[in-house]
């Protein structure tokens, strides 16, 4: 049954509080006085497409939710509004807006294109909360572990992050974060499976946080909305991703065979017993001292091989008992100091600052919307929408079209009124 | 009584092409409507300003979507259409309008199962319609399509005259 305009006052109302935005922050965002926002909560002033496709972007719903049969009051999503500290930041709420839009519209595209992202395709491991640090440690390496097999990665670099995720059908944007906040992962029907990172971080940190936010898809899929930020990596929940995330980059086997080929990594001190069937017969042996000291170098090269942070490279060598903790200083200094980079620059490994990684995105996303339009699943009109959604600018989308052989316009046949 | 004819953004910009937005207040019999989501699509800023002009010099009038059934409608279309696409087709099929529409293949095929084909018209047919109200002359519309041509948009016959005579 149609709802009436009392009905859809009373929903965009509800969902407003659900967003914890005021009547005033609406009316400054729809560009109307708060008194008509007050009259179109009460169903007395009617509410128009435009202003209520601006509502739903505002309170991250799909305009449709607003005039159908059933109304979700609230949902986790809504919830982060809320709930989280940097909510108060208007910067941070757009960026979950755009997030939440953008992940709509990508569930809505790879509909129509008949792409099977049913959240029940991605991969889960059941595991109970983490009770402690170390407990957490343990289980986000296992899992690590666990899913590295499962994909057939063995002990390599893990390459191309996006590629991997969007293959396990988790999709993945790039959007501009507030520093703090290293990605977010939202999952519901409406908007899949949704990992989201920062676009302003570095390329290096991008990729732990991709892992990490991956962890969250693994593990922590009944939370539903979850958001990675510094302040809060003491929480089990955060320890086990950034465990998943050392471990998933740079696996044990794979660092340790990585510093053989530097000479590094091997044990002071060798024992081993030879058995025949006459005896055992025990053989030890030691390296020289010093030899087996990891340098400043080396991890740069570990760093690059991995596509890790430098930093991120000193602290796995760390977890590996490879370094001392008077080492692990000594290399966050120098790493602080700039010799790292200057390293890098030297031995001609120096990518690492880059940042990026959002034309990626925007990349997948008009590819997809070009192939539906070419399928005649939406229209140029409509993959004009979509192109300002990812920012590209109206004649670089027409131009788009243009090369794609997708922007001619011929009247076959004249429609005139009958007069 | 006038026949109501809401206008898609791809017409606007197919008459500022040629210079004959004014064509829009001139054709007797018809009075033509923009909703606010076209006149947004309006993006280039001197064509943005020729709509505001005709606008004020009500060659059209800028018209909201706001009832129930028209807004239902609207939100289902938008999700394969565009904004302005989807407001123009939930206002013909809810009001009884007809659409002024050049886009051709999906947005098309939606306007010829919802409407049909007698309540659709296109930059050539409201140039032949003023043709036959006498508005324009049969030079004067050719040589429109020629510039249309320049602007990518080509039809498949050579002149107006050909219509006229079938």
């Amino acid at each position: 049954m149609p709802i009436d305009q009392g009905e859809l006052a009373r929903r965009i109302r509800q969902a407003r509080e659900a967003c914890g935005m005021t009547q005033e922050e609406v009316s400054e965002r729809l560009g109307v006085s708060r008194p008509t926002v007050a009259q179109i909560e009460l169903g007395n002033r009617a509410v128009s497409s435009l202003e209520l496709d601006k509502l739903a972007y505002l309170f991250a719903r799909d305009i449709r939710e607003f005039l159908a049969d059933e109304f979700a009051e609230d949902d986790v999503v809504h919830a982060l509004f809320r709930s989280d500290r940097e909510a108060s930041e208007e910067g941070f709420k757009n960026a979950l807006r755009d997030c939440i839009a953008l992940g709509k519209e990508l569930t809505n595209l790879e509909e129509l294109m008949g792409m099977d992202r049913a959240l029940s395709t991605v991969a889960a491991y059941l595991f109970p909360p983490s009770k402690s640090k170390w407990e957490a440690i343990q289980s986000g390496a296992q899992v690590a572990r666990e899913e590295r097999r499962r994909l057939g990665l063995g002990v390599a670099p893990v390459g191309d992050l996006v590629h991997l995720l969007e293959g396990q059908g988790v999709r993945t944007g790039m959007v501009a974060l507030p520093d703090e906040v290293s990605g977010l992962t939202i999952s519901n029907t409406r908007v899949g499976l949704f990992v989201v990172n920062n676009q302003s971080h570095s390329l290096e940190r991008q990729r732990f946080s991709w892992c990490h936010e991956y962890a969250h898809v693994l593990l922590d899929r009944d939370a539903v909305g979850l958001i990675s930020r510094t302040a809060d990596r003491n929480s089990l929940v955060e320890v086990r991703a950034n465990s998943f995330a050392a471990n998933f980059l740079m696996p044990d086997e794979g660092v340790l065979q990585f510093l053989a080929g530097l000479g590094k990594g091997a044990p002071s001190r060798i024992h081993a017993e030879v058995f025949d069937e006459a005896g055992v017969l025990p053989v030890d042996s030691r390296t020289e001292p010093g030899t087996q000291d990891i340098q400043l170098y080396d991890v740069v090269q570990l760093a690059h091989y991995f596509e890790v942070s430098r930093l991120s490279a000193i602290y796995r060598l760390r977890n590996l008992r490879l370094i001392s903790e008077a080492e692990l200083e000594h290399l966050k200094t120098q790493e602080e100091q700039g010799d790292g980079q200057t390293v890098a620059d030297l031995l001609g490994l120096s990518k690492s600052d880059a940042t990026g990684h959002g034309p990626e995105f925007n990349r997948r996303f008009l590819g997809l919307a070009l192939e539906a339009l070419r399928r005649e699943r939406i229209t140029k009109s409509k993959f004009l929408d979509l192109a300002r959604m990812v920012h590209t600018e109206a004649t670089d989308a027409r131009s788009l079209l243009e090369r794609s052989g997708l922007a001619e316009e011929q009247a076959d046949e004249v429609f005139a009124p009958a007069m | 009584m006038n026949r109501v004819v809401v206008t898609d953004a791809n017409i606007l910009i197919n008459l500022i092409h040629i210079d004959r937005l004014a064509l829009l207040g001139q054709l007797t019999g018809f009075e033509f409507v923009v909703p606010p989501e076209v006149i947004q699509e309006i993006s280039a800023p001197q064509q943005a300003v020729t709509v505001a002009r005709a606008l004020s010099q009500g060659f059209f009038k800028e018209e909201a979507l706001v009832e129930i059934p028209a807004l239902s409608l609207y939100a289902e279309l938008v999700t394969t259409l565009g904004k302005g696409e989807a407001a123009c087709l939930s206002m013909a099929v809810t009001k009884g309008w007809m659409i002024a529409s050049d886009e051709g293949r999906k947005f098309r095929r939606e306007v010829l199962s919802k409407i049909g084909k007698d309540r659709l018209v296109n930059t050539p047919g409201l140039l032949l319609l003023a043709i036959r109200l006498g508005v324009l002359s049969i030079a004067e519309a050719d040589s429109a399509l020629a510039v249309l041509a320049s602007h990518r948009f080509k039809v498949k016959f050579k002149s107006f005259r050909d219509l006229l005579t079938n």
